[in-house]
């Protein structure tokens, strides 16, 4: 499962990464592939079951805490 | 302004993707279950409290036509504290992205194909809405134009079919539920689905004629909230007291449609008219936060962030809830104000500011 991941993930940059380099987009580039490393190190986590917490469910605690 | 968008879209464009915009998750997610029987009038009284927001973030795009809102609040509180707004705007952005991918996801499993792993249904769309943002503002706005009517056309249809089955007897006695449920239940529909128009603020600069902005969004939040009222009515004429049960009341109250000689599932046309509506929603919204997230990073073209962008918002959509119940809570409870944030608190400083600034400055224009 986790060489499906990269190899997605690396087909998914063969997609845009030549086309920055093409253009010489470098900043694009870095921030691009901080996006993609932080999108494959969560989907690396998922694939581990790693425990996640819930986004919204803590966004709605934190408000509850506040306002009620 | 930026170059990032070369697209122009003409307001009845503009108006279209509103509507498609206001109504894509709310044709399931029924924001008015508070107001019972009542929530058809909770959906005017909300649409009406939505103006005052819609006059607020459309001021600020007239003092500043060229510019989307996340340029607007640079120019406005500088480059650190103004990147540090935009980039709340733009999580907004992204988030409701991701909630509306979660809605989606979940109708499609529990009602569609239950079997079906819901990354499937998320990835698929979003892999269609990244080729929709990689052709631009124009083509998103086109597919508004091609694909309401169809939705209106088919909601129109569903209410006639269902004529004889509607009973006024259950909107009575009118008024039942107490005032400060109503007016709580009319808020909660002015910030979903109406305050989330704030977004169209990242679109007004790319508008044949920006300063139609302000009527164009008037226009579309009235078009939506009449929709939406029909839906309500519909629904709340043929389920009656059944309708605070039921999960997707819209799909309930269509699966009671009997036509003589037919034998066919009309459930087909609330589920077509989701994915359709539903695609739009989410297209507008990931086109914002990949313009929004160009913007802020000073980037030249926005397709290195498409893709990103859409792989996050899938892995968020996955990771928002751990069950629906707490969907459910969130957008009961924690939404109606977490979101008054982004669609009133920041624009109205944003625009107070500007107004003590000053700004846009004549002799700079910035």
């Amino acid at each position: 499962m986790l060489i499906l991941l990269f190899m997605i993930f690396i087909f998914l940059a063969l997609i845009d990464v030549p086309w920055l380099v093409r253009k010489e987009y470098w900043w694009e580039l870095a921030v691009y592939s901080g996006l993609m490393l932080t999108a494959l190190i969560i989907c690396v986590m998922m694939v581990i079951d790693a425990p996640f917490p819930a986004v919204s469910t803590e966004i709605g605690n934190f408000i509850k805490s506040i306002f009620y | 302004m930026s170059q990032l968008e070369r697209g122009k879209i003409s307001g009845t464009q503009m108006v279209y993707l509103l509507v498609s915009f206001a109504i894509g998750s709310s044709i399931i997610i029924a924001p008015g279950r508070g107001a019972g029987h009542d929530a058809w009038f909770a959906t005017i009284i909300g649409a009406l409290e939505s103006m005052v927001w819609v006059l607020i973030f459309t001021t600020l795009a007239r003092r500043f036509p060229d510019q989307t809102i996340v340029e607007i609040m640079e120019v406005v509180f500088g480059p650190f504290l103004g990147k540090a707004l935009a980039v709340c705007f733009v999580w907004y952005s992204f988030h409701l992205c991701s909630l509306v991918i979660g809605n989606f996801t979940d109708f499609f499993t529990t009602v569609v194909m239950p079997e079906t792993p819901c990354i499937v249904f998320a990835v698929s769309l979003v892999l269609v809405s990244a080729f929709a943002v990689h052709n631009g503002l124009e083509v998103i706005a086109r597919c508004g134009l091609v694909l309401l009517p169809i939705a209106v056309f088919l909601i129109i249809s569903t209410i006639f079919l269902e004529l004889n089955q509607l009973d006024l007897k259950n909107f009575l006695p009118f008024l039942e539920t107490p005032w400060p449920r109503l007016l709580k239940t009319a808020h909660n529909i002015a910030v979903f689905p109406f305050g989330e128009t704030v977004i169209f603020g990242m679109i007004f600069p790319y508008l044949n004629q920006p300063r139609d902005g302000r009527s164009r969004t008037v226009l579309g939040i009235l078009l939506a909230a009449f929709i939406l009222t029909l839906l309500y009515l519909r629904s709340i004429g043929v389920l009656g007291a059944t309708r605070s049960i039921a999960t997707y009341p819209a799909l309930e109250a269509v699966k009671l449609i009997k036509v003589p000689f037919l034998n066919i599932r009309f459930e087909i046309i609330v589920i077509i008219n989701f994915l359709t509506l539903g695609f739009l929603k989410i297209t507008t919204l990931h086109y914002s936060t990949v313009l929004g997230l160009a913007q802020i990073f000073k980037f030249r073209a926005l397709r290195p962030l498409i893709i990103p962008v859409g792989i996050l918002t899938v892995l968020l959509s996955l990771i928002n809830f751990q069950g629906f119940v707490e969907n459910l809570e969130f957008s009961e409870v924690g939404y109606p104000v977490y979101a008054l944030f982004f669609q009133l608190v920041i624009p109205l400083l944003t625009l107070i500011v500007a107004v003590i600034r000053k700004l846009p400055s004549r002799r700079t224009g910035c």
